[in-house]
């Protein structure tokens, strides 16, 4: 009796611990229906069968990315808008948090609720790409509806002929610097520095009248070397090529500023996180990321803000392309409405609603017409339009970094592992080379094995 | 044969037993054995499933990040006796009659119901350079340069070890404390009359007897530490895991497969063979744990 009791127990506890451990992988048995039975409305002929015959009264469902309820006027004024010129197409928006994108995104397309048009990033529209999930906008967009955008925003989420998302609005990169920081190294606090060198020796400065860091690394590493020209992959996509004396020349220089304790080491991993919070806690001088960052800085610490400088972003080469952070929108192939889904994403992102957009918040369009406004070149007295006039002049240069390649976050969390491994004094920038050439290779022959 | 009396009252047991049983099998095993067939497929969601064998396993093994997840989860598992010897200590020091006591069981109590992301939040920023640790460290002349605790590969993993004892310190005591207050007094009494001193009696005759309770502490424990994941995904953002995968643990890594790349049969199959390693030392401990409270006399 008592060994039948301990075998129950140990059985329920058997029982519990694969709860525990498997739940958080469980899914629902809907779920593989939707996306096993649900027939997808997306490829090009159905749509294709489906453009020749407006349809009467469709909803299209939009989601955003966190922008209500501070952009609720502007949205619901686009919308209107739109629905007055398309009397058929209704559209109903939800605001998702840009944390919780990824789950509800999921949960939605589980539960057979997709979405016709969501406002995704560069990455996770990239990786949606790559399972299948979103519409061919070079097979089922017009020419006319293509034009609109800067080409190298557009080809962001391109992957092979394919490309899956209209860009929306994006943001550009400026120097910002605390001020009163500056005084107190004795440096002239309006004169911030035009190019790495001089950043590294008002680091220097700082670091030695103040005793606190200027900034943490933030670059997109990657994205350096291909401003330095190293073309990281063959033409073919079959071969890493980062071995070459760019890639070390670079890797050394960008290691010695952790050796001369320019840097701290919590910047490693903390990244931009750890320098928004040092320079809004005034322990950090400089901040190299985009302008939307000076709002939080005004609402968290408005005296910093106050001793706040802009700046144009020091390069590390004079004209090469600028990485910026881009926001798209999508379309789900299981959307059952592809023309009318395509005609509001388009209309969303394109130069009227782009313009109006930033006139309401310091973002910069990624079309062209918009681009060209006199209102990116004119410039008032605070931070946040002189940030924005900085950043337009960009635009024309602006991307998003990528490679065009399915699951292409396993060769840049590649590169990125060894190349921390290398700044905390885990191996010399040769050895990284080697190791970060060998585990890219290893995950980019994997790719191409499962994508072929 | 059981009276009608009984029968009635093991009638209405079942009775109550049904509707949370219904939900566990909604929200639990469903899920569970769901997930099982799951981990042979490359079920993403969002495109068409379709059946790959062992392949999800067979990928794992050869998986060096899933590989060094478990390593990593397994070190995890110092805390579990770590935690218990505290948390019994405390336990035996708030279980006496004094004045102020309710003071230090609930102040013990309050990591327990912080919020583990507020606190994982703070901790960090303790952790950091330019943290209070290293002031205080510095101050008190233990250490010369500060140490960035959550960056040193070699440090990181016992940095956030030192959140989930702290966190996990009260959810035990009080365990422990419910064990001390059912073990007789006359055991006690009758060993401090036989002339067995205060750290005799606790050694020799509460420890033994709260066996029951450390088996059981130390399974949830184990269970909790393997599957940590709140504490290493807030302290490590905005790279789960860093520095390079140093604190990546096997639920960090899962969740990463499953939510950030979508590779939702991948991620079934790392967790059930987590699983498995869960259900190994389960066994172990039940097997050499299991003696103890008063059969411990017997």
């Amino acid at each position: 009796m008592a060994r039948r009791s301990r075998l129950t127990a140990v059985l329920l506890a058997v029982v519990m611990m694969m709860t525990m451990v498997l739940a958080a992988c469980g899914s629902n048995n809907e779920s593989s229906s939707a996306s096993n039975s649900a027939p997808p409305t997306g490829s090009a002929q159905q749509s294709g069968e489906k453009s020749e015959a407006p349809k009467e009264n469709v909803q299209i469902d939009f989601w955003t990315l966190s922008l209500s309820p501070n952009f609720d006027d502007y949205i619901n004024g686009r919308i209107k808008k739109f629905e007055s010129e398309n009397p058929n197409i209704k559209v109903k928006w939800t605001d998702i948090p840009y944390n919780s994108a990824e789950n509800k995104l999921l949960t939605s397309i589980a539960g057979g609720n997709t979405p016709d048009v969501v406002n995704l990033n560069t990455v996770l529209a990239l990786t949606l790409a790559s399972k299948n999930a979103l519409v061919d906008l070079n097979a089922e967009a017009t020419e006319e509806q293509r034009s609109i955008y800067f080409e190298k925003m557009y080809n962001s989420t391109a992957l092979g002929n394919s490309a899956y998302a209209f860009p929306w609005y994006l943001t550009g990169a400026v120097f910002m610097y605390n001020k009163k920081i500056y005084e107190e190294a004795g440096l002239d606090p309006n004169t911030p520095p035009k190019n790495w060198d001089e950043v590294v020796q008002q680091a220097k400065t700082i670091k030695e009248k103040t005793g606190k860091y200027s900034f943490v690394y933030t670059n997109h590493i990657l994205a350096d070397l291909r401003e330095l020209g190293v073309p990281i992959l063959n033409e073919d996509k079959t071969k890493v090529m980062i071995n070459t004396p760019e890639v070390l020349k670079h890797a050394k220089w960008v290691k010695s500023l952790y050796d001369q304790e320019l840097i701290p080491k919590d910047g490693v991993t903390g990244k931009y996180t750890y320098n928004i919070d040092q320079f809004q806690a005034g322990q950090m001088a400089m901040l190299m990321t985009g302008p939307q960052f000076l709002n939080r800085v005004k609402e968290n610490a408005p005296d910093v803000y106050k001793n706040t400088g802009v700046a144009e972003l020091p390069r590390l080469t004079q004209d090469g392309d600028i990485v910026t952070a881009l926001m798209n929108v999508v379309i789900p192939k299981l959307s059952d409405s592809h023309k009318e889904a395509i005609a509001f994403a388009n209309y969303i992102t394109n130069d009227e609603s782009q313009l109006e957009f930033a006139k309401v918040v310091n973002i910069l369009p990624s079309t062209k017409q918009a681009a060209k406004d006199p209102f990116f070149t004119t410039e008032a007295d605070d931070p946040e339009s002189k940030a924005k006039v900085i950043t337009a002049k960009q635009l024309d240069r602006a991307y998003d970094f990528t490679f065009g390649l399915n699951r292409e976050n396993d060769i840049i969390k590649a590169f990125n592992d060894e190349w921390d491994k290398m700044l905390l004094g885990q191996q010399t920038p040769e050895e990284m080379i080697k190791a970060a050439e060998k585990s890219m290779q290893e995950k980019l022959d994997a790719i191409n094995a499962e994508f072929k | 044969m059981l009276s009608k009396l009984n029968r009635n009252r093991l009638r209405f047991a079942y009775l109550m037993i049904i509707p949370g049983f219904m939900l566990m099998a909604v929200f639990v095993f469903y899920p569970i054995l769901y997930g099982l067939p799951l981990a042979f497929t490359n079920y993403s969601v969002v495109d068409e499933m379709k059946w790959v064998g062992w392949k999800n396993f067979d990928r794992a093994f050869k998986d060096p990040i899933f590989i060094k997840s478990i390593w990593n989860s397994l070190i995890y598992l110092i805390v579990v006796p770590i935690i218990q010897l505290i948390s019994i200590l405390m336990a035996i020091l708030v279980n006496n009659r004094l004045r102020g006591v309710q003071f230090f069981r609930v102040a013990y109590f309050v990591p327990v119901v912080t919020s583990m992301v507020a606190a994982a939040i703070a901790w960090r920023w303790m952790f950091q350079g330019n943290g209070i640790l290293n002031y205080l460290l510095q101050s008190a002349g233990l250490i010369g340069k500060p140490i960035s605790y959550l960056a040193e590969a070699d440090v990181a993993l016992f940095a956030i070890m030192c959140v989930t004892v702290w966190k996990g310190l009260g959810y035990y005591m009080m365990i422990y404390l419910a064990g001390l207050q059912s073990i007789p007094s006359e055991m006690q009494e009758a060993a401090r009359i036989d002339g067995a001193g205060r750290a005799k009696v606790i050694w020799y005759i509460t420890i033994p007897l709260l066996k029951p309770f450390v088996l059981l502490c130390s399974l949830i424990s184990m269970m909790s530490a393997i599957r940590v994941f709140d504490e290493v995904y807030v302290m490590t953002a905005p790279l789960p895991g860093a520095p390079f995968n140093a604190t990546m643990t096997s639920a960090v890594y899962t969740y990463e497969k499953a939510f950030r790349d979508f590779d939702f049969g991948y991620a079934a199959a790392l967790g059930l063979i987590v699983s498995l390693i869960v259900m190994v030392i389960s066994i172990i401990m039940f097997k050499y744990g299991r003696k103890g409270g008063m059969s411990y006399y017997g």
